[in-house]
């Protein structure tokens, strides 16, 4: 037995030949199209494909490319120098710019070849691939985009991309194969960049409805700050202490030079919401250490904001933008609650001789309670 | 049939062998294999298992991007899970996979049916002669059918076979469910072995007499080597692994196409791919 394994084995070996290579014959592909928006008021198109395939007009209906009327034009193609391909590509061109087609809101897009790549001619077994690239302006309002290829180019898929990832890895967010030639109408909103006035916008509204309506216990506080004293000098003093302590703490952590952890700062800014009111009850004079108490409790709450803005997340292009839109949505939050105070409270009741045994004490006594319910809650938490 | 021990099985398979290893010429235009072709036959665990899916011939191939509508099922199957193959269509690497199991990793790939015409007789008869399909081109005039602009349905049932940290001979492969389905019978990434035995399923029961050719490619070597044998009754059919390298395995089972269809025939594309250590390397 162990002579006939040999034998075998040296037959098998024997029998081992190089191989001829064959003629080409090379299974066709869809063509691969991303659509990318990463330049402002630029759309990028790369088109991936078999480009022989297309200028000899194998096309649809064919899985092979020897099986086309065109099999010995493409073996040509195939064969040469990326140059040569690429002259004969260019005079192909228009009828690539007809067959293709981008149609964003219902408008063409003018679509211009920028670049060609192609592949060294290389191992002939093998087809080559080779990327068309291609630009076009976009109108700043374009919403939706329409892809239409040739149906005689053969298939395609259509692919939307979003820019700007730093391993060179698209991010693909859409990707449909299209046999029949049209896409459907895809949303491009998400894969194009903001503007630096949406970012501003959007992050003003987040920081903005961080206090109001979401923030019961930064409103408390602020509340807490109003009841102290019934004239305007105290309060501005303690807003402005505060505000100024909360940037600071906000741009610090996110910049990554300050961190704390939510079980530690959560708790503290219940804290400050039981000092503050508990304070109000016992006097209605600015002492000197009110501001500098504010301001460290400012620091806290800072941390806090830092908290639910790293949540939403911040792109590196638009830190700085989105940090003070944040920024200022969470200071008009703060004005709207003092502005609701004071016409609500302030305005009718102020001068009046019971206003700290009627309105301050009950109102600050209520906030102590709830502002030390929380504490509790989030310390056990 | 009569069951073998497994001695006889050994003779039988040598000689088959010995009597099936032929010259093989260049292939017809028309054979395309279609293989799964990983970056990294063994990774470490944690790694990524992460490969293409390759059309072409004589182990040289065209990436064939990750495109949902032409595939039935693109499976990962670990030893103890098994999941389907996410991605987007157009996307190579078509898989690239972080939560494999350890151990011996099966990807596996069914193919939708896809057509192909044969414009002229040469193209068949060269086809036949290549897959050691002779048969049909008697057939074929039996049937009383055109000698051009025929066709043939096809369908592909890829195996890929990746070793996640070390190796452990209870650590098989196995059929995954695949019309056609090449299985090995030892895990390749276990103790250096001499020769792989591989079994081949139609519908789940072994099919005998049918051509597997082994492509190898050897480490540090663009070149391919070709060799056939065919399985013996028990649709066994054993791989000499000398050299080591990469290994594509390659079967197709061909039939007459349903009547009525449209097509003349019919065929199932079975490719295992694998990789063995060279002699005298680590």
């Amino acid at each position: 037995m162990r002579r006939s394994l040999a034998c075998a084995g040296l037959t098998a070996l024997a029998c081992l030949a190089w191989l001829v290579a064959p003629a080409a014959a090379h299974e066709l592909r869809p063509a691969i199209a991303t659509v990318s928006f990463d330049a402002p008021g630029e759309l990028r198109l790369e088109l991936t494909l078999n480009l022989e395939a297309l200028v000899a007009g194998i096309g649809a209906g064919h899985e092979d490319t020897s099986q086309s009327a065109n099999a010995a034009d493409y073996d040509r193609l195939r064969a040469l120098a990326p140059a040569d391909l690429q002259a004969t590509f260019e005079r192909f061109s228009p009828q690539l710019l007809d067959g293709i087609e981008l149609t964003l809101d219902g408008n063409r897009a003018d679509l211009q070849i920028r670049a060609v790549d192609i592949p060294e001619t290389g191992d002939t077994d093998l087809a080559r691939i080779s990327t068309i690239r291609l630009t076009a302006g976009v109108p700043a309002s374009a919403e939706t985009l329409v892809w239409r290829f040739e149906p005689s180019f053969g298939d395609s898929v259509i692919r939307l991309a979003k820019g700007g990832a730093a391993d060179g890895a698209p991010d693909i967010t859409y990707a449909v194969f299209l046999s029949a030639g049209v896409s459907e109408e895809v949303s491009i909103q998400d894969i194009r960049p903001q503007s630096v006035w949406s970012v501003f916008s959007n992050y003003l509204v987040v920081g903005f409805e961080h206090i109001v309506p979401k923030g019961l216990d930064h409103i408390l506080f602020v509340v807490g700050l109003f009841l102290l004293s019934p004239r305007l000098k105290p309060l501005l003093w303690q807003v402005t202490s505060f505000t100024l302590a909360h940037s600071i703490t906000l741009a610090l952590a996110m910049a990554g030079i300050v961190q704390a952890p939510p079980s530690i700062v959560e708790p503290l800014i219940a804290a400050s919401i039981v000092y503050v009111a508990v304070e109000n009850m016992m006097t209605d004079r600015l002492q000197t250490w009110r501001p500098v108490v504010v301001f460290c409790f400012g620091l806290l709450h800072g941390l806090g904001f830092a908290g639910v803005l790293t949540e939403i997340g911040l792109q590196p292009a638009h830190f700085i933008s989105g940090l003070v839109a944040f920024n200022l949505g969470v200071e008009l939050g703060q004005l709207t609650v003092l502005a609701a105070c004071f016409l609500f409270v302030g305005l009718w009741f102020r001068s009046k001789p019971w206003y700290r045994a009627r309105i301050s004490i009950p109102g600050s006594a209520a906030i102590a309670l709830t502002g030390f319910y929380w504490f509790v809650t989030r310390t056990i938490w | 049939m009569m069951e073998l021990p497994p001695v006889a099985h050994m003779r039988l398979a040598a000689i088959l062998l010995a009597a099936c290893v032929a010259f093989t010429t260049a292939p017809a235009a028309s054979a395309h294999e279609f293989w799964i072709e990983p970056q990294a036959f063994r990774i470490e665990p944690g790694e990524a298992v992460r490969g293409d899916l390759k059309v072409g011939q004589n182990f040289k191939g065209n990436v064939f991007p990750y495109l949902r509508n032409r595939f039935v099922s693109f499976r990962m199957t670990g030893r103890e899970t098994e999941s389907g193959i996410e991605n987007y269509d157009g996307a190579s690497p078509s898989f690239d996979l972080r939560d494999a199991d350890e151990g011996l990793v099966i990807v596996s790939y069914l193919s939708t049916a896809d057509r192909l015409i044969y414009r002229d007789w040469d193209t068949f008869l060269a086809y036949a002669e290549y897959e050691g399909l002779q048969w049909a081109v008697d057939a074929h005039r039996q049937r009383g059918l055109p000698e051009r602009d025929f066709s043939e349905t096809f369908v592909r049932c890829a195996k890929a076979l990746i070793q996640v940290g070390p190796a452990d001979s209870q650590d098989r492969d196995r059929a995954v469910g695949l019309p056609l389905e090449l299985v090995a019978q030892a895990n390749p990434y276990d103790a250096p072995l001499d020769r792989l035995a591989v079994q081949l399923l139609w519908q789940g029961k072994p099919l005998r007499d049918i051509q597997v050719a082994i492509f190898q490619k050897t480490e540090g070597s663009a070149v391919v080597r070709r060799a056939v044998i065919r399985t013996d009754a028990n649709g066994m059919a054993s791989v000499p692994l000398a050299g080591g390298g990469r290994f594509l395995l390659n079967a197709v089972r061909l039939e007459a196409a349903e009547a009525g269809s449209g097509d003349e025939w019919h065929s199932h594309w079975a490719s295992l791919t694998f990789a063995v250590s060279g002699k005298g390397e680590p």
